[in-house]
């Protein structure tokens, strides 16, 4: 175990005063079973729900009741906010997306596909669902109540859907859910797939399930060629480019690793549009090793509309590892196959190819291989790049 | 009754699985949640409501897989939860830290029994100045166990963030600890080969 304090406090030293700490603070003998089992057999029964008013609430959902009764379901759209979806909220202020407005009952839930989009990075899909509530489930649950399959390129995708990520309006039970995917395969005008959504939240045999084949005209990717550098530490980190639609953006930044290095992970990239910071979504980022060269593409769920200005990239850090030895890769074989991984390591011209033969528990292979050969560096980079957009994009038309 | 069949009679509507999963983890939630939260009443709410949401999303959770990890990320998200919504610290009472209170372990040397002591103190103390996302992922590291690829798959986050997080955490822990502790140490969380 490392050190993490030198001569001053080791790993097991911190832990154990961790322990000794928290077992004062939560004596044994400690217990919430009381407690617990009451909440518990409250919320097994069946009650009745208090409904508070708020009139603010009841003014904006009679505005949209009236909307759907004479404007139909894009008026859904148009009084939504999506405040962790900047880009589906882009698409959806500006109206680019495509007026879909099919309707599928299963099971006495009803799903309305209102709009769709799609552009080189990602689909998006805005539609309502009534005869459920969304607030039930729960995205962690190892089998998602509420997840879909996107079958693009006839490879099926599967994902779980947070409705915490989006919000959503809720009158007379049916709620607005955008549903988002990124879609880095598909490049030319036109895309064909298939969306299924899969309703499971009490564990049904056969939970509803919907599917709607599709097909949507794909908006460009506007591409901008930055090559801003920085120094740090030795490296040199560069800015290569920013590719942009109004749902999305992907940062790319590279650097040139030291020799004898064969692994690298950029961590924290940041994207500020108009002065406005947005976070990257899990499972966006994609590493490319070529040599020495490597790059990362980070894709964001924010985009551009016109009367952009600038846009900025930051980056905090990157982690670099020097190439594993014989050891390291058993050591890593090893390690893997506690977990139920199995795997094939070996070290090619100076870099590791890996290939994973079984996943028994379905971890992120990435994520264990990388953590279990490589033995990281941190480089502080902390750097925040700045792109005129008026001056670039002009330049580029 | 081990876990399987717990989890099973919970799946069944059996609220006896709920009680043999409660008397095997409440404890280890229950201090792992005060760790976050650095307070008795948020740790139990927490706990409590992380133990609800389980036997709600039971029917959804794969009994191959081991019940601990999946069970301690939700007590961690539902502490990070409540400690994120009050939005402000939370200081313990001065008596929590008081020499007097310290029992020692006869196993120990006096040298170890004051060092241990002065080391938990130390670590009372810095725990507090830490951000709520810092004492989570010192918890899973140093408490709980968890390998850094372990707790990026638990919380669902990239690893580069994790390791981005856990890096800061480690230097500002020892920021904190090492003025407490009166030494001058060498780099706290640097990697050493």
């Amino acid at each position: 175990m490392e050190n993490l304090l030198e001569n001053d406090m080791n790993d097991e030293q911190l832990s154990r005063a961790l322990e000794r700490i928290a077992e004062k603070a939560v004596p044994d003998g400690s217990s919430i079973w009381d407690k617990l089992e009451t909440a518990y057999q409250a919320e097994a029964k069946p009650k009745r729900i208090a409904i508070r008013m708020n009139w603010a609430a009841v003014f904006v959902a009679i505005i949209g009741i009236s909307l759907l009764t004479t404007g139909g379901a894009l008026a859904y759209i148009l009084l939504t906010r999506f405040p962790a979806d900047a880009g589906g909220q882009n698409v959806a202020n500006a109206g680019l997306g495509i007026a879909i407005n099919e309707s599928q009952t299963v099971n006495g839930v009803t799903i309305n596909l209102v709009q769709a989009y799609a552009d080189e990075q990602r689909i998006l899909l805005f539609y309502t669902l009534e005869g459920v509530d969304p607030t039930h489930f729960n995205h962690r649950a190892p089998d998602a109540a509420l997840s879909e399959v996107w079958t693009l390129d006839g490879i099926d995708q599967y994902q779980s859907i947070d409705p915490l990520h989006y919000q959503y309006r809720r009158d007379e039970g049916r709620v607005l859910l955008v549903s988002s995917i990124r879609n880095e395969a598909v490049r030319g005008e036109n895309l064909e797939f298939r969306w299924q959504l899969i309703i499971n939240d009490l564990g049904e045999v056969a939970p509803p399930e919907f599917h709607f084949d599709l097909s949507l005209p794909v908006v460009e990717s506007l591409t901008i060629p930055v090559k801003q550098s920085v120094e740090a530490d030795g490296l040199t980190v560069t800015l290569q480019s920013i590719e942009i639609t109004a749902a999305s953006t992907i940062v790319t930044v590279c650097t040139m690793l030291p020799d004898s290095y064969d692994h690298a992970d950029f961590n924290d990239l940041g994207l500020l549009i108009d002065g406005d910071l947005y976070g990257y979504e899990y499972g966006t980022e994609q590493n490319i090793f070529e040599g020495q060269h490597y790059c990362m593409s980070q894709g964001f769920n924010a985009g551009m509309l016109r009367g952009t200005e600038t846009i900025e990239v930051t980056v905090s850090g990157i982690f670099i590892a020097p190439t594993p030895n014989q050891t390291d890769i058993d050591s890593a074989i090893a390690e893997l196959e506690a977990v139920e991984i199995e795997a094939e390591i070996a070290l090619v011209d100076g870099h590791i190819e890996w290939k994973v033969l079984s996943n028994a528990q379905n971890y992120n292979t990435e994520v264990w291989l990388s953590s279990t050969l490589y033995d990281y560096e941190q480089v502080e980079i902390n750097h925040r790049f700045s792109v005129n957009l008026s001056e670039i994009v002009l330049a580029n038309r | 009754v081990d876990d399987a069949i717990a989890i099973q009679r919970l799946k069944n509507g059996d609220i006896s699985g709920l009680k043999a999963l409660v008397e095997r983890y409440e404890l280890k939630a229950l201090r792992s949640a005060y760790l976050i939260s650095q307070d008795n009443a948020i740790a139990e709410d927490s706990v409590q409501s992380a133990f609800l949401r389980a036997a709600k999303a039971i029917n959804h959770f794969d009994s191959r897989r081991p019940f601990q990890p999946w069970f301690m990320r939700i007590v961690v998200n539902e502490t990070l939860k409540r400690v994120n919504q009050r939005k402000r610290f939370v200081y313990i009472e001065s008596e929590e830290n008081d020499p007097l209170d310290y029992i020692p372990d006869d196993s120990q040397s006096p040298e170890a029994i004051v060092d241990s002591h002065e080391a938990e103190a130390a670590v009372q103390m810095a725990l507090q100045e830490l951000s709520p996302d810092h004492r989570a992922v010192i918890v899973l590291r140093y408490y709980l166990g968890y390998s850094e690829s372990e707790i990026a798959h638990e919380l669902n986050k990239p690893l580069g963030t994790i390791r981005s997080r856990l890096f800061h955490a480690q230097q500002r822990l020892r920021g904190l600890l090492l003025p407490l502790l009166g030494r001058n140490g060498e780099s706290f969380g640097e990697r050493h080969e």
